[in-house]
């Protein structure tokens, strides 16, 4: 029985073990620099040469050959054979030693160790099965590039069309910002259309000598483009939404007056056509009303006047401003357009590339191994800090990161307090009953309910419903307000219900028959559900509330996706996790201490905030990590409410609010997503997924080391032992 | 409402001529609406049959298993203190269950009071009563009252919190709250929301020096108190719960869960405190009642069987029953 249960724990970890040692190795492989590869290969009208990357070697599907290949092995494979064994054993050696060691740094290294061995033990895998086939009997697939040319990243090569295959010392990679890598020879160097360079050397030592100012100046007018002109547009778009929110005032008194006019004629009419005295001194009454009205009307006119006149200077202003930048935008490209590479690729034909538009170059087989180095923590660092390029397939993913840890921040503010009071409610105050074993159910079993449920009700409830209320109020939702005479009754009501529900309550829980009158409770509850539908009638049905965006509409603000509502329903996927683990916390506190403390004279609250909480806090912060690990996990709910394929803009700024909770984001889930399965180039960017995945699960570990941190912290606060 | 000893010596029960069987205790008028749970049928028995009953202790013992009611027998010395906490008919249930038995007893002011009996006699449950720590648990009743300088602990309207901190009270297993030395000892003050740092200080060095903690702890107040050893927190218990300054302390078995050393320490400690604090401690350990306490209350099965100064009690009880639970023949 033990060997079976031990059996269970070595396949799970295995498992667990295969899964992340694959995303470590292809994740942290994607960015080392590979030798290009130069092949010519026969075809039916002659040779063609290809000039690429080699990223997949697979046999070819041909019987014979097959047989062929396997019956004469290369001579590595037995090298690569003793590497795989080796490495298999030293995996398993550290991840005994690593469950054995009782010291903590021991299991931690062992553990490393024992990633690092299996990773060795895949890469073996994969170069033994190379080795295994022999250059007659596979295909090669190869990145070719230079899309702008043939249309295709890739090309299958297969082997027994091979005429001769070398590594040419100045084949060179260039990464430009669009149509993904091109590979090629350098040829010549322009600068103002001279040529400088002819000799692949000193063409190359052109091109690196210019290149980082041209790419300093590149990001300088990017830098213009991106901040200058988006204040801009900015305080344009201010200047906008005051004139027309002036508009829409003015066009609110002169529906008013319309109708105070046509109530005043008829009236009027009336009043003329009987000549009674009352009718004339309503007419009167009218018609002040119609000055009055004017009046507002004349006061409304001069504010949009004004919001006009504004506006207008604004965009002489900010046009002028504009002008200056894009100058000096003009400026920095000028510059940059006299630098010129001329390229020859393979097949012999030139491009000219513009040195501005190169991100990055490299001569790959001649690099060293710290040259080799330098360009992988290269892409490492545009990956971490850099924006998408070409449909995310290229470039970097810091607005995916920020507003993944964004996110996870706010959905764990949110959801911390509102799951430690549920469980506080549930453990400490509610009397064990039928009710609350229904509410408990209810808890656990919103825990199942498929994420992307979730994200249906976020969409409905909180973009259109309670994003479009903030917008708009409640015209914006269609729905009618009160009049306000009878909105204050409901109010009053409100206000009078709410006593009686809050006597009632105390009636019911503290009065010494309370368990005499068990119809007290039911109408206490009865009481106080009016309470709240009418709270909510109150909310909607307001007629003070206009919307906060109403300027803007029709388009939202808060009425679509975003990220607070996205933040919200994870908080909500969550919740339950929280309460768990919180009502769990809450069980082990010994009520020797809660007796101690009520002993002492303290009342509940007292001793639930100064004796319960602390010491569950280590369990809350167990529900927090939990909660925050599967909402920053989560995908399916988000691309419902917020998640979105590319932003300008980063969620969070150094400008007040700090985080702008309206605005969509980037979610590191649904871009491996994306990148994966939605971009036009999935095949080339297909490593990136495991890129973004290792990313992802290192920011969850990272924010799970920090909360276990401060768990740990509590912990030897609260609950060091005593015996 | 006549008070405990007004009423105790109207009915005579204590003569100058020695020990004797008391007659049957009339309830207070207060007290006299019976629970809507029915009890054990009430006694129904003349004093002639009481005291005859009274006559073997097997009877007696026989006649609780059948329910019937039993008089205690108080000695008249306890009625000779002023009293700081007045028990007067006190009856519990758990659910159903009659778990404490028209209890009457007075505890002596600065004096130490020991509650003895067997396993199960409701001695800790009475305890609990004391400062309504039993309100805590839902199925509990009561009727009878207690009185704490003369004021009522279970009449309508008592602010239960209030009433708690004119008490200090000590529990079986040490319960040391998860934060410092310091801040457990000014608990209740803390609770109080008292921020004054020096009246603080003081009052945690005197409850320190007042449960002969100070020396061990003076030099580490802001470490945990959780790292204290066993006797140390119970002695750190009884420092937070004379904090207060309260008007009596309770304990409840306090050295039950401490070994013979850190028992001496605690038992001294009582000692000392005796006579500026009034103690009412329960325990199973007759050689401490006999040690330490000045009245010894001995009860059985829920009823109080016999109340009086301690050597009285452990050298010539009136009753056989407590002769045999003292000299370890029973219980």
């Amino acid at each position: 029985m033990t060997w079976l249960m031990g059996g269970a724990v070595a396949v799970c970890l295995l498992m667990v073990a295969g899964l992340l040692a694959l995303i470590l190795y292809i994740g942290s492989s994607t960015f080392w620099p590979l030798p290009l590869v130069e092949f010519t290969v026969t075809t039916a009208d002659g040779t063609t040469r290809y000039l690429g990357e080699v990223v997949e070697t697979v046999p070819l599907a041909d019987a014979s050959t097959v047989e062929e290949a396997t019956s004469a092995p290369m001579p590595g494979s037995l090298g690569w054979l003793l590497w795989l064994v080796a490495a298999t054993i030293t995996a398993a050696v550290a991840a005994f030693w690593c469950w054995i060691d009782p010291r903590l740094i021991g299991r931690v290294l062992a553990g490393v160790a024992c990633l690092a061995a299996l990773g060795l033990s895949v890469w073996s895998g994969t170069r033994l099965i190379d080795s295994l086939a022999s250059t007659e009997a596979v295909r090669y697939k190869v990145r070719t590039g230079n899309f702008r040319l043939t249309n295709t990243h890739f090309t299958w090569i297969a082997g027994p069309q091979i005429v001769e295959q070398s590594e040419p010392q100045w084949a060179v990679i260039l990464e430009p910002l669009e149509y993904g890598r091109f590979y090629g020879y350098p040829t010549r160097f322009l600068v103002d259309g001279q040529v400088v360079a002819e000799q692949p050397e000193q063409v190359w030592a052109a091109f690196q000598q210019h290149h980082a100012d041209v790419r300093r100046r590149w990001r300088q007018a990017q830098e213009l483009i991106n901040h200058g002109i988006g204040a801009f547009n900015a305080i344009q778009e201010q200047a906008r939404l005051a004139t027309r929110e002036a508009e829409i005032e003015r066009d609110e008194i002169l529906a008013q007056l319309e109708v105070a006019q046509a109530t005043l004629q008829t009236a009027s009419d009336a009043a003329d056509a009987s000549g009674s005295k009352l009718g004339t001194a309503q007419a009167t009454e009218l018609a002040a009303q119609v000055n009055a009205l004017q009046t507002e009307l004349a006061q409304a006119e001069a504010v949009l006047n004004i919001a006009q006149r504004h506006e207008a200077a604004t965009f002489e202003q900010v046009s002028a401003q504009t002008a200056e930048l894009l100058q000096q935008v003009q400026q920095l490209r000028d510059e940059n357009a006299r630098y010129q590479l001329v390229m020859k690729t393979a097949a012999g034909q030139e491009v000219t590339m513009a040195v501005d538009e190169i991100v990055r170059g490299y001569p790959a087989n001649q690099l060293s191994w710290a040259g080799k180095l330098g360009v992988y923590l290269s892409r490492w660092g545009e990956f971490l800090t850099d924006d998408p390029r070409e449909a995310n397939s290229e470039g970097g993913v810091l607005p995916a990161i920020v507003g993944t840890v964004v996110m996870t921040m706010i959905m764990a503010v949110a959801v911390v307090p509102l799951g430690v009071l549920a469980a506080l409610y549930l453990r400490e105050y509610a009397k064990g009953g039928l009710i609350v074993s229904l509410v408990r159910i209810a808890i656990n079993n919103l825990a199942g309910v498929p994420s992307i449920v979730f994200g249906v009700f976020g969409l409905g409830f909180f973009c259109y419903i309670v994003g479009g209320f903030i917008d708009g109020g409640p015209r914006k939702l269609q729905i009618p307000p009160w009049p306000k005479l009878t909105w204050w009754l409901v109010l009053t009501a409100l206000a009078v219900i709410g006593t009686v529900a809050f006597l009632a309550s105390i009636a019911s829980t503290h009065g010494r028959n309370r368990a005499n009158r068990p119809y007290l409770r039911v109408a206490t509850g009865m009481l106080w559900i009016v309470c709240t539908v009418l709270l909510f009638a109150l909310v909607f049905k307001t007629p003070y509330f206009d919307g906060l965006y109403r300027a803007n509409l029709p388009n939202p603000t808060f009425g679509k996706g975003a990220l607070v509502w996205a933040s919200l329903t994870l908080a909500l996927l969550t919740l339950p996790v929280v309460i768990v683990s919180t009502e769990e916390a809450l069980a082990t506190v010994p009520n020797s201490m809660r007796e101690g403390s009520y002993a002492c004279g303290a009342s509940k609250w007292q001793t639930i905030h100064r004796i319960v909480l602390p010491r569950a806090m280590p369990g809350v912060m167990t529900g927090m990590i939990l909660a925050m690990a599967r909402g920053a996990g989560e995908v399916a709910p988000l691309m419902l409410v917020g998640a979105v394929k590319l932003v300008q803009e980063l969620p969070v700024s150094f400008s007040p609010p700090f985080i702008h909770g309206s605005q969509s984001f980037m979610h590191l889930g649904f871009h491996i997503y994306d990148v994966g399965f939605q971009s036009q180039n999935s095949e080339a960017a297909r490593p990136l997924v495991f890129t973004t995945t290792l990313l992802l699960i290192a920011i969850i570990a990272l924010l799970n080391l920090v909360s276990i941190w401060l768990r740990a912290r509590l912990r030897r606060k609260f609950v060091s032992s005593a015996f | 409402m006549p008070s405990l000893q007004s009423l105790v010596r109207a009915n005579s029960l204590m003569t100058e001529a020695g020990p004797m069987i008391p007659e049957p205790f009339p309830a207070p008028a207060s007290t006299a609406a019976p629970p809507k749970v029915p009890g054990p049928a009430p006694a129904a028995k003349s004093p002639a049959a009481s005291a005859a009953a009274g006559g073997r202790g097997a009877n007696r013992l026989q006649a609780i298993a059948r329910g019937e009611k039993v008089e205690p027998a108080l000695h008249r010395q306890v009625f000779g203190e002023k009293a700081v906490l007045e028990i007067d008919n006190f009856q519990l249930w758990y659910g159903q269950k009659k778990a404490l038995h028209e209890i009457t007893m007075p505890v002596p002011v600065g004096k130490v009071t020991a509650l003895i009996g067997p396993s199960g006699c409701g001695k800790t449950t009475l305890l609990r009563c004391v400062n309504r720590m039993n309100d805590l648990i839902d199925s509990v009743r009561i009727a009878g009252d207690m009185r704490l300088n003369g004021d009522s602990i279970y009449a309508p309207g008592v602010d239960v919190i209030e009433l708690r901190k004119r008490m200090g009270m000590v529990f079986q297993k040490p319960n040391p709250f998860p934060m410092s030395i310091f801040e457990n000892v000014v608990y209740s003050l803390r609770i109080d929301g008292i921020r004054d740092r020096n009246l603080l200080n003081e009052v945690c060095e005197r409850s320190l020096r007042g449960a002969a903690l100070w020396d061990e702890v003076k030099d580490r107040l802001h470490d945990s108190a959780l790292a204290l050893s066993g006797g140390q927190q119970q002695r750190l218990c009884i420092a937070r719960a004379i904090a207060a300054e309260p008007e009596v302390l309770l304990l409840d078995e306090p050295c039950s869960a401490l070994d013979p050393i850190a028992t001496g320490k605690v038992e001294d400690l009582i000692q000392e405190l005796k006579g500026e604090y009034s103690i009412l401690i329960v325990t199973h350990n007759m050689q401490q009642a006999s040690r330490i306490s000045d009245y010894t209350a001995f009860m059985y099965l829920g009823r109080l069987m016999e109340y009086g100064p301690t050597a009285k009690i452990f050298t010539n009880p009136l009753l056989p029953e407590t002769n045999d639970y003292v000299t370890g023949r029973f219980g």
